[in-house]
């Protein structure tokens, strides 16, 4: 009962800790917009929806396009959407930038699969298996690098960014329900 | 021998013999044209809850970052997934949709923030809750609505647990590495351990006293086969001890504001994940989840070896008596089967004409033997077996399975394999000299 109680008290304690922030709250007005952005003038007040915008600016949450179709933009024909492709040239370069776009390029791939087709979507598993392969053996997260984990997820989360992206990834991940793989060995870098 | 004869024979001793080992058997390679790692282990990783298949091999990818590809025995490691999809995951985007347009719509239509708000946040709901307070109550109210989902969702499961019986390719992936003598390792997260318990069942009883071992972490399961951890403000399990009876608590961890990141920079406010929590190295709850793999690595019992792992391999199973038979056309022409165990490029080192198989064909891990090209793999009823369910699974050494199939028999057709399964391209990169084993389609 003491520890149910600790965990409500706790769980409180998150909400309101994390609604203050630990910065410029919006209530205020005229904040600052975080650590990113473009700092408003003396008495200027952002809105929510500007201070969200400047973050993306800023390159603390990434600035996605949210078009209907699932595919997106590819302008270059590189198997990977132009936004995300422009955001990963940003921050990254050389073998760790081609790792990033190996992987996005599978990710990107899961979205379009005919998910009748077992062996198809293995074929894409694969393809991500070893482009996260490749991303391990080129982040470490020593030298102030991102952790493996984190670029990959990274990776994930901005490929399945609408809702249509979103439900045709987890469709391709329910058609792996049940299937085995195994951890590609040696170098997967393409 | 003449199958005739062979039948007879097997008939006779049918109560003892179950399959057989066949003289092909094991490859001796030249290290130097050894396209294969040997592995004597299958590390077997059995996802939580709410997973995708990546998040599975990034886990699986950390696993192996803390336990390398040696065990402390001297045996090399294969680290494998065996993956579940929760049920419904798809509908928990109606409800963060929904969560997305509160707050004026302020973050309608960014489901990048899906994954991350299923772990309590990350560093991009960072920035934007220490940027927009009002944020704040978009996620948490994500999370609490999850949390109960996530309780709910793992009840209904204990209620009717898995069984392998559902998970066909998990089940030819355990006979294979039994019929090849590997030790196995069940690691299993959250409500994989539901999955791990029902693969132990099925492998344990097949397999030699200790060669099979389990390791749960956060057990969404009473039934513990092995070595536990249990973090107490795990509130997903805790959520589950108030309505049935789980595991018991064996650390503590820090409250949400003090716990470090995991490596991949969420916190975890449900103190359920996998590494956000149980293998953070930041948190000390991740000795006791390394010691007991530690411990379960260097303890396991080598089972003895019916089969010769290959550069791939191909394994026949049916659900019941019947003759079966395993028939690989190999790129030079070579009909590998009960009449001709040895090709060109490989074996077919177990053969049975009982019942329920296995029969293994395995393509030798040997550059000079292997040929590129395609290798038809197809099955015949022999005799006996029309009914039967007869299942055949595709794996190399590398990527693992490469592909699972069943089909239920006709009538007999001696020796003509009239079952097309799989064709198998084994391909040389020009560039970096790899040799890989892909599926190709069938011809119509």
């Amino acid at each position: 009962m003491l520890k149910n109680i600790k965990i409500l008290l706790i769980a409180s304690l998150v909400g309101s800790i994390v609604a203050c922030g630990g910065g410029d709250g919006d209530s205020h007005g005229g904040g600052s917009g975080g650590s990113g952005g473009t700092p408003p003038g003396p008495g200027v007040t952002q809105t929510p929806a500007e201070k969200i915008a400047a973050l993306e600016s800023s390159g603390e949450i990434p600035k996605l396009e949210r078009g209907p179709d699932i595919s997106g933009p590819d302008s270059n024909t590189s198997g990977v959407r132009d936004d995300i492709e422009s955001l990963l040239a940003a921050e990254y370069t050389g073998a760790r930038l081609a790792a990033a776009m190996q992987a996005a390029r599978a990710f990107q791939k899961a979205l379009l699969v005919d998910t009748e087709n077992i062996n198809a979507v293995k074929a894409i598993s694969k393809e991500i298996s070893r482009g996260i392969n490749c991303i391990y053996s080129q982040f470490d997260g020593a030298d102030g690098s991102k952790q493996p984990a984190r670029v990959a997820q990274e990776l994930e989360s901005m490929t399945a960014n609408t809702k249509d992206r979103l439900l045709a990834y987890l469709k391709y991940n329910k058609a792996l329900d049940g299937t085995s793989s195994a951890l590609p060995e040696g170098d997967t870098c393409e | 021998m003449n199958k005739i004869l062979k039948k007879c024979t097997c008939i006779l001793l049918s109560f003892i013999v179950v399959s057989t080992p066949l003289t092909g058997g094991a490859q001796v390679v030249n290290p130097d044209t050894n396209l294969c790692r040997e592995t004597g282990i299958a590390f077997a990783f059995l996802n939580g809850v709410q997973t995708t298949e990546s998040q599975a091999n990034r886990a699986l990818q950390e696993l192996k970052r803390i336990h390398g590809q040696t065990a402390p025995g001297g045996d090399q490691i294969k680290y494998e997934t065996l993956y579940n999809y929760s049920n419904g995951f798809e509908d928990f985007v109606e409800t963060f949709e929904q969560r997305l347009q509160e707050q004026e719509g302020l973050l309608a239509g960014r489901y990048e923030l899906f994954f991350e708000a299923l772990n309590g946040g990350g560093s991009w709901w960072s920035s934007i809750v220490n940027t927009v307070s009002a944020a704040a109550g978009l996620l948490t109210g994500f999370v609490d609505w999850y949390k109960s989902a996530a309780i709910s969702q793992l009840s209904s499961l204990l209620a009717q647990p898995p069984t392998l019986a559902n998970y066909m390719e998990h089940q030819s992936r355990i006979d294979n590495w039994i019929l090849e003598g590997k030790k196995i390792l069940f690691v299993a997260h959250s409500q994989g351990n539901l999955f791990a318990n029902a693969a132990y069942a099925y492998a344990a009883p097949k397999s030699a006293a200790g060669s099979v071992k389990v390791v749960h972490i956060a057990p969404a399961s009473p039934t513990l086969n092995g070595e536990h951890t249990l973090a107490d403000l795990d509130l997903v399990i805790n959520g589950l001890r108030a309505v049935g009876t789980v595991a018991s608590i064996t650390d503590s961890i820090p409250g949400y504001l003090l716990r470090p990141t995991g490596v991949n920079g969420e916190k975890d406010l449900l103190g359920h994940g996998l590494i956000e929590i149980y293998i953070n190295p930041g948190l000390e709850i991740s000795n006791r989840v390394k010691s007991h793999i530690t411990t379960a690595l260097s303890t396991l019992v080598a089972p003895p070896a019916q089969a010769t792992s290959g550069f791939f391999t191909t394994t026949l199973t049916w659900d019941g008596s019947g003759d079966v038979d395993l028939h690989t056309y190999e790129p030079s022409g070579s009909h590998v089967y009960y009449r001709n165990m040895r090709g060109t490029s490989g074996y077919l080192d177990v053969d049975n004409t009982v019942a329920y198989g296995p029969e293994h064909y395995y393509a030798s891990c040997d550059s000079a033997r292997l040929q590129e090209g395609t290798y038809r793999v197809a099955i015949a009823n022999y005799a006996r077996a029309a009914g039967r369910v007869a299942t055949v699974q595709v794996a190399s050494w590398d990527d693992g399975v490469l592909g699972t199939k069943s089909v239920t028999l006709g009538a007999a057709t001696g020796d003509d394999p009239v079952y097309a399964m799989f064709n198998v391209v084994v391909s040389k990169n020009a560039q970096n000299g790899k040799y890989s084993a892909t599926l190709a389609p069938l011809a119509p």
